[in-house]
């Protein structure tokens, strides 16, 4: 594999993505829904086999555990969870709403054009091509599929598996896949991310995004960082993700951790980092702007932010 | 492939691990006039160059030999059809080239330069960013390549115009030129000086500083110097919609530190951050796989017919009618 790193140097008006305007409500609904299932153990264990698992925290009864082997975290929840989960109407409700959608656009707007723009650059980098057919699974923001849309890349464009109701074209043979944010939520990551490339062509892209496990805010914060049941329930880790990609048939061809959120998150919460970690206490009490500027530089560009984008090619 | 490698220093040695590494090539014999750089080799050794092309068996031959020899080896060896990797530069002046280029006509063996700057990294990923579209057409470059210099400078084999042609422009500085005519074309215009800025006593020059135009009026600087006083690579490219930063380059000792692509999109609207501060993506290489990718392409056009993109003979003439016009005018 190549190895490349994609540093995003975010300037401070565009560090809050999303604020935390629906993000509140998102977590109250989310909290109901885990509360009605009783806290019990499912036996879950890590995907890289080696069975070295620890207790990494608990969330509203439910327990997080933490590959020592890999450094993938999970949440012990079953299938039947995370289905109910996210077929929630409240939830769906929320997601759905014009209020919501529009406040997403709002905010992340430029992201997605960094985004699309990414899309574009790895493509033609690959692919050698500029305009493509994309299939984008559980794409959950009409904002960003207008622009996709609406995108010089698209050649054509589907969306599936999305609780979004658009109108789009058929594609039965895609020339790039998009998995973006869904993989954290996912009972059977392996056989989702075989699902996403059925219809992808032999040669062809995915682009992968997910929150990950290795992160510094995540491992700083741990059942205080902005990850909740069941939500964010797979966080695994590079190496994992590579392991996947690999089963599901796939070359990674590059990983990147543009996150810029780490920092800022562990500021923000800096009361709730525990006792111990000495150093990092003492470094977020005293460090200026450009210390935390540096230091998610830092995290960005050797692969400890925690979220990823992965470029892999589907194997010929 | 079989192939014999002429010229067993730093460079032989580079191309010599790159072959074996490649696993199409069959290294049949190694020719070195200083028998100290084939002792580590169990391969059949040669002190003469014309003995290994013509007793090796070899159907290919690699040379890396001084920029004097060049010329006679690559040009006795086309005339007997063996295919040719040769090191840059091409030849000490552009009558040598010229001499290589007439020799290739009239042979059916294939004749490929060593420009590996080409393949680094950084490079493949600016050169698929400008076709991709995304921040427009290169209106301007700046090019720096620079040189820490060594305490035997003076007594360099480089720094011996009967053996190299030239100074630092001719070592170096190609490269750059290389990638500059790689990004942009054709120049039209070219205003120079070329200097001997701290080693006054050499016969090459150590610094040399040009400006180069295209017919479309793109403009590029280029600044070869041996004088840096340290190894530094900065290429920027500027186009129409953004903006592309090369620094660093990825080399066996990472002297001139890692290697990077930056690049920006044109925000006049300061919408990804604060007027003049634009939202930054930063690519950093931990690798360098530019010799096998190098390499590769001339197995893959002697074995499989593919076409030669690089380090053709077209533009190895080209890049030395640059230097000679930059030589002439400075």
């Amino acid at each position: 594999m190549r190895k490349a790193y994609d540093c995003v140097e975010y300037q401070t008006t565009n560090t809050n993505v999303f604020g935390n305007t629906y993000f509140e409500d998102e977590q109250q609904i989310a909290k109901n829904i885990v509360c009605h299932f009783p806290a019990k153990s499912y036996n879950r264990h890590c995907l890289c086999g080696k069975c070295n698992e620890e207790l990494f925290f608990s969330k509203w009864g439910v327990d997080y555990f933490r590959c020592a082997a890999c450094g993938t975290v999970w949440a012990d929840v079953s299938t039947e969870h995370l289905t109910a989960f996210k077929s929630d109407a409240s939830l769906i409700g929320l997601w759905t709403s014009e209020k919501y959608q529009h406040h997403a656009l709002e905010k992340r707007s430029v992201t997605w054009e960094e985004i699309i723009d990414w899309l574009k650059f790895r493509t033609y980098r690959y692919l050698g091509t500029r305009n493509v057919r994309i299939i984008d699974y559980g794409n959950r923001y009409k904002g960003f599929i207008n622009k996709l849309k609406a995108s010089s890349l698209s050649l054509s464009y589907e969306l599936r598996d999305s609780i979004l109701a658009v109108k789009t074209d058929q594609i039965s043979e895609a020339d790039i896949v998009l998995f973006m944010d869904n993989l954290q939520c996912t009972a059977d990551p392996l056989a989702d991310i075989k699902k996403c490339i059925e219809s992808l062509n032999p040669g062809g892209l995915l682009f992968l995004g997910t929150r990950i496990g290795t992160g510094f805010d995540i491992l700083t914060l741990r059942e205080h960082a902005k990850i909740f049941p069941y939500e964010h329930s797979f966080l695994p880790s590079i190496s994992m993700l590579k392991k996947l990609l690999t089963s599901a048939g796939l070359d990674v061809l590059e990983v990147a951790t543009p996150g810029m959120l780490d920092v800022p998150y562990v500021i923000a919460n800096k009361d709730k980092i525990s006792e111990k970690e000495y150093f990092i206490k003492y470094l977020i009490e005293n460090g200026d702007k450009i210390i935390f500027q540096e230091l998610q530089r830092f995290l960005q560009k050797n692969q400890l932010s925690s979220y990823a984008q992965i470029v892999a090619r589907r194997r010929e | 492939m079989k192939i014999a490698i002429i010229g067993m220093g730093k460079m032989g040695k580079i191309r010599y691990q790159a072959m074996k590494q490649h696993g199409g090539y069959q290294i049949v014999a190694l020719c070195d006039t200083n028998p100290d750089n084939l002792n580590e080799f169990a391969e059949k050794k040669y002190d003469n160059w014309k003995s290994c092309i013509d007793e090796s068996g070899a159907e290919s031959i690699c040379v890396c030999t001084f920029n004097a020899f060049i010329p006679d080896i690559v040009c006795y060896a086309l005339s007997k059809g063996i295919h040719v990797f040769s090191e840059k530069p091409p030849g000490r002046n552009l009558s040598d080239t010229l001499r290589m280029k007439k020799a290739s006509e009239s042979s059916p063996a294939i004749l490929k330069f060593g420009f590996n700057h080409r393949y680094h990294n950084s490079v493949i990923e600016a050169k698929a960013l400008i076709e991709s579209g995304l921040i427009g057409e290169i209106v301007c470059a700046r090019g720096v390549y620079g040189k820490a210099g060594s305490e035997s400078f003076e007594n360099e084999w480089r720094n011996d115009a009967k053996l190299s042609g030239g100074g630092i422009l001719l070592d170096q500085g190609i490269h750059m030129l290389d990638l500059l005519c790689y990004f942009m074309g054709g120049f039209d215009r070219i205003k120079s000086t070329v200097n001997h800025l701290v080693w006054k006593e050499l016969n090459t020059e150590d610094s040399a500083f040009a400006i180069l135009e295209t017919k479309k009026g793109q403009v590029a600087s280029l600044h070869s110097s041996a004088v840096q006083w340290r190894h530094k690579f900065d290429l920027d490219l500027i186009c129409t919609n953004g903006y592309i930063a090369l620094n660093g380059l990825l080399t066996a000792t990472q002297s001139y530190g890692e290697e990077q692509i930056t690049w920006y999109r044109k925000d006049l609207a300061a919408k990804t951050g604060p007027l003049g501060k634009p939202l930054e993506h930063t690519i950093c290489f931990d690798s360098d796989e530019s010799w096998d990718l190098e390499i590769d392409e001339f197995y893959q056009v002697v074995y499989n017919h593919l076409p030669l993109k690089q380090g053709t003979i077209e533009q190895a003439v080209y890049v030395m009618q640059l230097i000679e016009e930059i030589y002439k005018k400075g």
